[in-house]
């Protein structure tokens, strides 16, 4: 064997026995995660903080254990950090934002009328405006889950 | 510029507030929810008004919560919209196939994961939840120690160190139950 097959054929070796060694401990470290209590879901606040490096030691403990047993989550926060840094604003047509915010108008108003209606009120002011509750809108507002 | 949030005014149910706040934050829950979707048949544009309207649910309990004080409102923003559209993920139903299309092979029992032998569970304070987060970047996101160090804004020498003693300590557990 000529000495750089031999040098290849060491380097593949080494290649093999650290692949195998990475295959182990990963194994290892599933089974200790299988072994371990699951966490309970830190709150959307207590992500953004801990995304900006804001939460205190308590906190950052609760997020960290959460995170180590849901680790596809950690794109949550790196996307919150991208967004943080201006780095993540969809580009969409000024168009499709109107759209959305008359689509959340109207489902906020819906929802303020089934609040009103279902505390017994007849009209309600919403948003500016004084809007009647009609009983013929029960069938819309059972719809409404909010 | 930051967006601003007027949080009593949007509480109150003030239409310009809301106009304003929307407007000014579509396009970071559209970018949040986008590379979800993406693939799935949900529209982006119905989880985007979603996302808004959560917040409202409850006399604004979500809204409610956010506190400028800890985190920006962009941030939180993004975490709220992420958080909605795996929910809404979840709650998809998957497409039905008519059975006669299914392989015999997929209607067999699963085979579950064998746990490993005789370890009823570990202390709780086996891993430090920093040192269970590393192992899990590093096994289960496959990011090396100088990524993870970015991540966690340490040095990748202390990645290494953390890695190393939380290795040691599972050694020492799985060896001694094992052996």
């Amino acid at each position: 064997m000529m000495p750089q097959e031999r040098a290849e054929t060491r380097q593949m070796e080494k290649r093999q026995v650290g692949e195998r060694q990475v295959g182990e401990t990963r194994q290892m470290w599933r089974d200790a995660r299988s072994m371990l209590a699951a966490p309970p879901e830190p709150d959307a606040m207590s992500l953004a903080a801990y995304a900006e490096r804001r939460s205190g030691r308590t906190e950052t403990a609760a997020v960290e254990a959460w995170l180590a047993h849901n680790p596809e989550r950690w794109d949550d926060i790196r996307a919150a950090r991208a967004t943080m840094a201006g780095a993540s604003r969809a580009s969409i047509a000024a168009r499709s934002v109107r759209a959305t915010v008359a689509g959340v108008t109207a489902a906020l108003a819906l929802a303020v009328a089934v609040i009103a209606f279902n505390a017994g009120s007849d009209s309600v002011y919403l948003l500016g405006d004084h809007v009647p509750l009609d009983v013929n809108m029960t069938g819309e507002l059972d719809d409404f889950a909010l | 510029m930051a967006p601003r949030i007027d949080l009593a005014a949007l509480v109150q149910g003030d239409r310009s507030a809301w106009d304003r706040f929307v407007g000014d934050n579509t396009r970071i829950v559209h970018a949040a929810v986008q590379p979800l979707l993406a693939g799935t048949g949900l529209e982006v544009a119905d989880l985007v008004q979603d996302v808004f309207v959560k917040l409202c649910r409850d006399d604004y309990r979500l809204l409610r919560s956010y506190d400028p004080a800890r985190a920006g409102l962009s941030t939180w923003l993004t975490l709220v919209a992420r958080s909605t559209a795996l929910d809404a993920l979840r709650r998809r139903r998957p497409p039905s196939v008519p059975i006669d299309d299914v392989p015999e092979s997929a209607l067999a029992a699963p085979v579950s994961e064998p746990q490993p032998e005789g370890l009823p569970g570990l202390p709780p304070d086996t891993l430090s939840p920093r040192q269970a987060l590393i192992l899990s970047l590093m096994y289960e996101r496959d990011l090396d120690p100088a990524e993870i160090a970015r991540e966690l804004g340490v040095t990748a020498q202390t990645v290494r160190s953390m890695h190393h003693k939380a290795l040691t300590k599972l050694r020492a557990l799985f060896g001694s139950r094992r052996g």
